[in-house]
């Protein structure tokens, strides 16, 4: 379980987040919304450990493990922490020269040594390539496990990224605008895919989205961001409130 | 108020003061354009050498060649043998070095904000004191240091390749991690992000990803290695130069093209097989059919292969393998006693400074240095600063008239892939020129810099014109192809407008080309100048006044005292050059100019 009392974030002299107080329970699924620049990405980004909060506390509870706080937490900690929470970036952060396959053995860099990684990397256990190949399936491309990552589709580099993911083994999957960048129907069927992977796997789902509607269609609960605030924390806003997170002032449609 | 006064461009005054800077130090360098012109004597040079250029010998020219003389083929195949043997072995010696070099001055592994102060300081001085010995060890021309290692040690092969990996480990560490620390950090930070280490997140983000890059520029530096082994010939190294000098002294000029053609086959041979080697590398090969029960076996087994690499993998250590193991030249007879005996004669007699070794007192050593600077030294480091600059000033401008016809998607049928009219002549015409001028860069760049101007001081006689030239043919074909690959290879979505609107070739290149990609032309500019400098140290070596010339003839009056002195003054010639170009160089990255 995520929970954030009183957390604010600052980059010099821009505040990204402000006294954000929520909790996200193990295996919720949670939509954020807000135009840019609201502090979706810093959000995400705080909850798997990539930057620290300048004031209020962030802790996570895990079911078998003491809480962990993240200003506290030893190197090795902040790595397992990280290691357990999947992070799929708006670029999807994958690396165009590896083959699939060798893209989706790195989703567990952080649970091996750098020499452990090099030898599963050159050396792939049959084992893996099984579990590997499996996912492919679930995400329906496992005829691209060996192609070159460069040679995919941007729809299929998505699949990539949520296969890395699953092989993570993580109990979290974070993902910043997933779907920024696709066709409606190419939008409608991974989300589809990744909520349903996440209700398979007893997932945490947080998910940034600029799409309102898939937003109301696919989760239970959505908080919408603007300036850095929590405008609203419900499982269905309003059009008032929809209307007030995306009014923007003239000024601010010239000049973010 | 927005102001409407024209734009004063800082571009144009750089292209503008290029030209008074040529015209200066060529006046500087103190030649005549007359002498531009061969004399009688060179006339008739020339035409005998390039009457033989249609007929290179199959034969020993020599009349008198005694019943007991190899073959000549085989004389050639030796020669040939022995320069790439030089190269593999220098090339295989220095990338292992480079690669630890060059990961110790690049900073793209460190720790992101380390709380330990030890660790940072650490860090902090292992990064200068790699930098300052890669620095050092560039300064010196291989020429110079495969003399240094001859005069110390005595003439064997392996003294000379291990001169020779000196500079090439430094320039690779260099180019390595100047690789490593501009890659862009995404892939490792997405690695952190999933709890790699900072070690391991650098191996597959930044390593991995650079790892092409590396293998392009070490094949580059083979190519160069070539060059630099063949020319190693005139320093007294059993290498193609040694008898391509002695043919051009014996008069053989058939013999000579025979040689010549030989090494520009060797030299073309690698540049092709490594531009296949590139191209393989960035060409992803798409999948075969799939099989009909998918599983991890069966896609295994289709694949997609690259062969060349595969290829190339198998061919590299075959070569690396047999050439440290064949030929018992490579070390040599000279046993350890000797050459420890000779080490310590140069480092104790032979290169204590005159004055110092009658007195013992190091403090004689200072007049002693100034006088060598003011009498002789200044005047050289400058003649070579004018020759290496007015070398690539040539070059530079030669290299953006010719652009536009050398570039492969301006001058083709189809610009950028825009119709342009389909007059047959015409588009011919295109081909053709763009496909001449490529050939002619691939020739140009492929020829030693210091071969070139040995052929061309034997026709034009003893000025500092032939080093110009040399230097300036071998930059130009160079420059040529880096300019040319900015217009092919980059995404000029402008060009294409301004073709669409009617604009011709031209135009595309003056006001959409030349623009967009002029700062980077520029930092090939200085890029390459940096290289003319320390080029133009070694070529006084074929007697024209310049450092060279005081080196060798420092060597030969046996005052190694004052040819080290030079050697030294020519390091520091390089190190200036290349601080100069480095500023230069960082202040055209910066991306408020990039536009």
């Amino acid at each position: 379980m995520f929970q954030l009392t009183d957390i604010t974030k600052s980059f010099g002299a821009t505040v990204a987040l402000s006294n954000i107080s929520l909790e996200i329970r193990q295996g919720e699924h949670v939509a954020l919304i807000g135009p840019s620049g609201s502090g979706k990405t810093t959000l995400l980004k705080l909850l798997n450990g990539q930057v620290l909060q300048n004031s209020g506390s962030y802790s996570l509870i895990e079911s078998d493990r003491a809480e962990s706080h993240l200003d506290s937490l030893s190197n090795k900690d902040l790595r397992r922490l990280r290691s357990e929470i999947a992070y799929i970036p708006q670029d999807l952060g994958l690396i165009p020269q590896l083959k699939v396959f060798q893209n989706i053995l790195l989703g567990r860099v952080g649970k091996h040594s750098a020499l452990g990684m090099l030898s599963k990397f050159l050396i792939p256990p049959q084992k893996n390539l099984q579990h590997i190949f499996s996912l492919l399936q679930r995400v329906g491309i496992p005829e691209k496990m060996y192609q070159h990552t460069a040679t995919l589709s941007g729809g299929q580099q998505q699949r990539v990224a949520v296969a890395r993911a699953l092989f993570q083994q993580a109990h979290t999957l974070l993902a910043d605008e997933p779907i920024s960048a696709v066709d409606p129907a190419r939008a409608r069927s991974l989300i589809t895919l990744l909520s349903e992977i996440a209700t398979e796997n007893q997932l945490t789902l947080v998910m940034s989205i600029q799409n309102v509607n898939l937003a109301r269609e696919f989760f239970p609960r959505m908080i919408g961001l603007k300036n850095g605030h929590i405008l609203f924390d419900s499982p269905e806003p309003s059009t008032e409130q929809l209307e007030e997170l995306y009014h923007l002032s003239e000024s601010e449609l010239v000049e973010p | 108020m927005i102001s409407l006064k024209p734009y004063k461009g800082a571009r144009r005054i750089f292209l503008l003061l290029l030209i008074p800077l040529l015209v200066f130090c060529i006046y500087s360098t103190q030649i005549k354009w007359a002498d531009f012109f061969p004399q009688e004597y060179g006339m008739g040079v020339i035409k005998k050498f390039f009457a033989a250029a249609l007929e290179p010998a199959l034969d020993y020219q020599d009349p008198d060649m005694p019943e007991s003389a190899p073959p000549f083929w085989h004389k050639i195949g030796e020669a040939l043998w022995n320069t790439l043997q030089y190269a593999v072995c220098a090339i295989s010696l220095s990338l292992p070095v480079g690669l630890i070099l060059g990961f110790l001055s690049s900073k793209s592994w460190w720790p992101p904000r380390s709380k330990s102060v030890v660790t940072r300081l650490t860090l902090a001085i292992t990064h200068r004191i790699t930098r300052t010995v890669t620095t050092a060890g560039r300064s010196v021309h291989e020429i110079l240091w495969a003399l240094i290692f001859i005069t110390a040690l005595g003439t064997s092969p392996m003294a000379v390749i291990v001169a020779l990996s000196i500079p090439y480990s430094c320039s690779l560490a260099k180019v390595f991690s100047e690789l490593l620390d501009e890659q862009p950090s995404y892939a490792k930070a997405y690695l952190q992000s999933l709890g790699g280490g900072t070690f391991a997140s650098w191996l597959y983000g930044t390593f991995l990803i650079s790892l092409k890059d590396i293998v392009s520029y070490t094949l580059y530096r083979f190519e160069c290695a070539i060059r630099s082994a063949a020319i190693l010939g005139f320093v007294g190294i059993s290498t193609i130069g040694l008898h391509i000098e002695t043919a051009f002294e014996d008069n053989y000029y058939n013999e000579l093209w025979t040689l010549l053609y030989a090494l520009l086959a060797l030299i073309l041979i690698v540049e092709r097989s490594s531009h296949y080697i590139r191209k393989s590398m960035t060409n992803y090969p798409s999948a075969k059919h799939l099989p009909e029960n998918l599983s991890p076996s069966s896609l295994r087994r289709v694949q997609p292969k690259r062969r060349l690499l595969t290829i190339t993998a198998i061919f590299t250590i075959g070569l690396t393998t047999i050439s440290w193991t064949t030929g018992d030249s490579l070390f040599s007879k000279l046993s350890w006693e000797q050459r420890m005996s000779n080490l310590e004669r140069f480092l104790s007699e032979e290169i204590t400074p005159y004055p110092v070794q009658k007195s013992g007192d190091w403090s004689d050593a200072i007049p002693w240095a100034k006088q060598l600077i003011l009498e002789q030294g200044v005047e050289a480091s400058l003649q070579t600063l004018y020759i290496g600059t007015a070398a690539m000033i040539l070059a530079f401008i030669m290299g953006l008239i010719t652009l536009p016809w050398s570039s492969k998607s301006l001058n083709e049928e189809n610009p950028y892939g825009i119709y342009a009219g389909n007059n047959r002549v015409l588009n011919l015409l295109h081909k053709l020129t763009s496909l001449f001028l490529r050939a002619l860069f691939i020739l140009c760049r492929s020829m030693p810099e210091f071969l070139l101007a040995f052929l061309l001081l034997q026709m034009l006689g003893p000025t500092a014109w032939p080093l110009i030239l040399g230097l300036a043919i071998h930059n130009y074909g160079i420059v040529g192809r880096l300019g040319g690959e900015l217009a092919d290879h980059s995404d000029l979505n402008h060009t294409k407008v301004q073709l669409a609107q009617g604009g011709n070739r031209l135009q595309g290149y003056l006001f959409s080309v030349l623009p967009a990609y002029f700062n980077r032309m520029v930092l090939y500019f200085f890029y390459r100048w940096e290289t003319c400098i320390r080029d133009a140290t070694v070529l006084g070596l074929l007697g024209i006044s310049s450092l060279g010339f005081l080196i060798d003839e420092a060597r030969a009056r046996d005052n190694y005292d004052e040819w080290l002195f030079f050697i030294l003054l020519s390091a520091c010639i390089v190190i200036i050059g290349d601080f100069a170009s480095e500023i230069v160089r960082k202040k055209l990255r910066n991306p408020s100019l990039q536009r």
